[in-house]
């Protein structure tokens, strides 16, 4: 998994259950549309995300083109979760593998 | 001929050859790929740049010369295969001693196949090239009609199936920028990741919903 695809789920998964759309989750993540976009096609296919256009009412009323939202799928999340998790604890060997050398510890 | 159709043209060679390559390179170990992927990057740039112009011309009367932007995209093919089978050379052989190919010659079609394919889809893709050198030229280069405009010609290399939606989701994403810098920006980040969504969606569904 990509550094930038763990920086998407990790917004995602702040607030799991609201709904955000991809010009806001740039801002958010700091990452151009050009990244995000493909990132979110593809958790969208494998089924992580979710999205649905925004509720008629919402857009008309504020005079602007409906926007489309992304929200992690209950099953997403848990898998995003574990993902990074074991991400974290990759990184973390690594980085206990290379500052403990054989011989120093202890 | 504008420099921003060229620098787009290039954009988009760049941005599929990239695609491509990471793909085919996949099958190497990690270690192997990271040593080699710098080069294989600066290589790949390199080709783009000296390709983009040339590409843009091709594309230009893409009705009357396909059998041209079709050798384009072999002799585009032939010049990564080259590339790529020097990178992976030279992990045991110094880069100037290498003469012959090493990869397998199964991954060695398919990579050019691929290649192939790709490169002439995004020839394709800049066929139409007027809606191109008059946006480029037009002072309302960042009006959101123009930057719209570009991303729909450029979501052609997204499935069929996929476009509609795609393309509403950016309008409205640029609706709401309210400088013109904002929304060309958005623009060309957008512009950026579409090859890398067409591959994406072309591997899902590699028969059926695109225009192959």
């Amino acid at each position: 998994m990509t550094l930038q695809t763990q920086l998407v789920l990790r917004a995602l998964l702040e607030e799991p259950t609201k709904p955000t759309y991809g010009l806001e989750l740039c801002e958010t993540v700091g990452l151009p549309s050009g990244t995000v976009y493909p990132i979110l096609a593809r958790l969208e296919q494998v089924r992580w995300v979710e999205s649905a256009w925004e509720d008629p009412k919402d857009h008309e009323q504020a005079g602007r083109p409906r926007r489309r939202y992304y929200t992690l799928t209950p099953d997403g999340a848990e898998r995003a979760r574990v993902a990074l998790a074991e991400s974290y604890q990759g990184r973390r060997a690594a980085h206990l593998g290379w500052a403990v050398r054989p011989g120093t510890a202890g | 001929m504008s420099e921003d159709a060229v620098a787009y043209a290039r954009r988009v060679l760049e941005s599929v050859m990239v695609e491509v390559v990471r793909e085919y390179l996949a099958g190497l170990t990690l270690l192997e790929f990271n040593a080699h992927w710098p080069e294989v990057r600066l290589r790949t740039s390199e080709l783009a740049d000296s390709t983009a112009e040339q590409a843009f011309q091709l594309a230009a009367g893409a009705e009357d010369q396909r059998e041209n932007a079709a050798q384009y995209a072999k002799n585009i093919a032939a010049i990564m295969d080259r590339v790529i089978c020097r990178q992976v050379a030279s992990k045991v052989v110094p880069p100037d001693l290498v003469v012959a190919p090493p990869l397998p010659r199964d991954l060695h079609e398919r990579l050019r196949d691929a290649v192939s394919s790709y490169v002439l889809a995004a020839v394709r893709q800049l066929a139409d090239t007027s809606w191109l050198t008059e946006a480029a030229s037009t002072s309302g280069a960042s009006e959101p009609g123009w930057s719209i405009g570009v991303l729909r010609r450029a979501a052609q290399l997204l499935p069929p199936a996929a476009r509609p939606r795609w393309i509403e989701e950016w309008r409205a994403e640029l609706s709401v920028l309210e400088t013109r810098r904002g929304r060309a920006r958005f623009a060309w980040q957008t512009l950026r990741g579409i090859p890398r969504m067409a591959l994406m969606f072309r591997r899902l569904v590699p028969e059926n919903g695109s225009e192959g």
